[in-house]
């Protein structure tokens, strides 16, 4: 992971009326992809107005690219592009004109053939460039949404729930195609989230927030470090040999083979992926495949969200 | 760089506020209300002492025909302005707009000139038109009219679209804005088209004498003055405010009226204003 800090949020609280919203949250945003995460009312969508300038926090300190955000909004909004939850564009405008404007308030010089190709960069075909944004799908308009965030070269690009309106498949594709311009065009991104499988294997940086506190911060390998417990399921050839091995790691609370793979809960992730290839070795057996299961942010997420 | 900008939100901006069925609308009242004020100049002839007479029926032909412009202007600019800020803050159109890097003064401003402009212009023409027709053997007084009405009714819908402005961004929801700022905008109308002596009958001198201070009213007086237009019914009853004031004083206080909201309001929204909606 680079490690270049390229935002910052210091004890930054704010509060609506009684509500407090963000309580003393610090943050910091890295260079690649940072994940938001927190359930609902956790305050990301709150951060994030905070981080463009829409807001103005009552105490502490909020920094993208070491520009005040309330300040200096004006030269942060011009360097990110943000893809909001709540999707809005002039409806009687064409996919294509609303671009166009956009660009053209982003002070990008960007021809109508470099717009149709960002358009269909996210999957928006020809022959609804031309069609009133207003007639558009939910997804069309995540899409349209998506592109306009893209517009004059953003160093970060921040999205608010970006997949909230697509089905499975085309998540996949939106998650593709974030890890793609990150590693092509070093774009830096803030995904806020709560469909935790996707981030998981996306981001670089997680930050977990719950009711406007940083719960937790770091990469996936930090995020589990203090989890009570973690599932493994481990393809490994013999499977009983390297079972007899693991009962005895300290670290193990359970082991079950279902299907010819060790599903294994450790206390311990980083030491298990640390012990497992060694053991592996021992015995002799060929490692295939170990892969943590796909809900285990969430069960981070969880005992965190319910220790905190 | 900003003038560019600038235009191309006011295009958007305008093809929005004057969607479809709203400048239809809007021309059709007018319409119908200017119509309904002209005054067949069969009623100068008529008269022995001419000049007195003329004098007399333009200024009640103007002031009649600029009132009932007033009203279908006056409540288009207060539903479009509310509509134009609080529908945008409730959509999400404004935060979207508000994190590209386009500066708060700039954008309020477009949004701003997207509804006055138009509005402006239409009672521009409307107003030069039947105040034309009436009086087409005076070109004079046309040509006159129709050269101070234009900044005149800018400055009248000022007033008018910052009341807009203040409602929608202090209660934020679309249909409770609108409907507020048509009550308030009804209100100030309604003192400006009331008739000086009715009011010295119902409210007292005192009264009846301020009223020509009042928002709208005093544009109407401002225009009046400037065509050197004396109100011979009411001149010995009433309006010695009126009369004692100068134009000047009159031009003052209608550009303090189109800025009293318009400039805390442009304050407030670049400098305070939070969107999280
Ligand atoms: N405009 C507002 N007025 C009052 N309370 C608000 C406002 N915006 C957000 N909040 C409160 O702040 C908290 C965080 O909201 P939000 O940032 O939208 O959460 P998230 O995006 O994580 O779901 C919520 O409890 C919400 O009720
Ligand atoms: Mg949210």
């Amino acid at each position: 992971m680079d490690c270049e800090i390229i935002g910052e949020f210091r004890s930054v609280t704010k509060r609506f009326g009684s509500a407090v919203a963000l309580d003393g949250l610090s943050l910091k945003i890295y260079r690649g992809i940072n994940g938001l995460i927190g359930p609902n009312g956790a305050g990301k969508t709150t951060a994030i107005r905070l981080s463009l300038g829409l807001i103005k926090a009552d105490a502490g300190c909020a920094e993208l690219f070491r520009f005040d955000c309330w300040n200096d909004s004006l030269v942060i909004r011009g360097r990110v592009g943000v893809l909001y939850e709540k999707l809005a564009f002039y409806d009687n405008l064409s996919g294509l004109e609303q671009l166009r404007l956009m660009a053209k308030l982003k002070g990008a010089s960007d021809s109508v053939v470099k717009l149709r190709k960002l358009l269909c960069l996210v999957e928006l075909d020809e022959s609804v460039h031309g069609r009133r944004v207003g007639g558009y799908s939910a997804g069309m308009r995540q899409r349209l949404g998506l592109a306009q965030a893209l517009l004059g070269n953003p160093e970060l690009v921040i999205l608010d729930e970006p997949t909230a309106n697509l089905d499975p498949l085309n998540r996949v594709k939106i998650l593709e195609l974030i890890t793609f311009l990150n590693k092509e065009h070093d774009i830096s991104f803030l995904i806020s989230s709560h469909i935790l499988p996707e981030l998981e294997r996306v981001c670089d940086n997680f930050i977990l927030m719950n009711k406007g506190k940083l719960l937790r911060q770091g990469s996936i390998v930090q995020m589990f470090e203090k989890t009570v417990t973690t599932k493994f399921i481990v393809r490994v050839q013999p499977v009983e040999s390297v079972m007899v091995f693991l009962k005895d790691e300290a670290y193990v609370e359970d082991l079950a083979v279902i299907d010819d793979c060790l599903h294994v809960v450790v206390r311990d992730a980083v030491l298990f992926r640390k012990r497992l290839p060694l053991l592996v070795g021992q015995v002799g057996a060929s490692l295939d495949e170990v892969r943590m299961v796909k809900s285990d942010l969430e069960t981070v997420f969880k005992s965190t969200v319910e220790g905190a | 760089m900003s003038v560019r900008v600038g235009l191309a939100l006011l295009k958007a901006e305008l093809s929005k506020a004057w969607a479809r069925p709203i400048l239809e609308v809007t021309i059709a009242l007018m319409a119908i209300l200017s119509v309904a004020s002209i005054r067949p100049l069969t009623e100068i002839y008529s008269q022995s002492d001419f000049s007195t007479a003329f004098q007399s029926i333009v200024a009640e032909s103007v002031s009649a025909t600029m009132t009932s412009l007033m009203l279908p202007l006056v409540l288009m600019c207060a539903v479009l302005m509310s509509l134009s800020f609080a529908r945008d803050y409730e959509s999400g159109l404004m935060q979207s707009l508000l994190s590209v890097p386009v500066s708060r003064s700039l954008f309020f401003t477009v949004k701003f000139v997207a509804v006055i402009l138009p509005l402006a212009l239409l009672s521009w023409f409307f107003s030069v038109f039947f105040v034309g027709i009436t009086f087409y053997s005076s070109p004079w007084i046309v040509l006159q009219f129709s050269f101070y009405v234009l900044p005149v009714s800018v400055l009248a819908l000022m007033f008018c679209g910052g009341i807009g402005v203040l409602v929608a961004l202090l209660i934020k929801r679309t249909i409770p804005s609108v409907l507020t700022t048509l009550i308030a905008n009804f209100f100030f109308w309604f003192i400006c088209s009331m008739e000086s002596e009715y009011v010295y009958r119902s409210f007292g001198a005192n009264f009846a004498n301020y009223v020509c201070l009042a928002p709208f009213k005093s544009s109407l007086v401002f225009l009046d003055k400037l065509l050197g237009i004396q109100h011979s019914v009411s001149s010995s009853l009433i309006d010695p405010l009126v009369s004692s004031f100068s134009v000047g004083s009159f031009g003052i206080l209608v550009v303090f009226w189109a800025c009293v909201l318009v400039v805390p309001m442009v304050v407030y929204f670049s400098r305070r204003f939070e969107i999280c909606d």
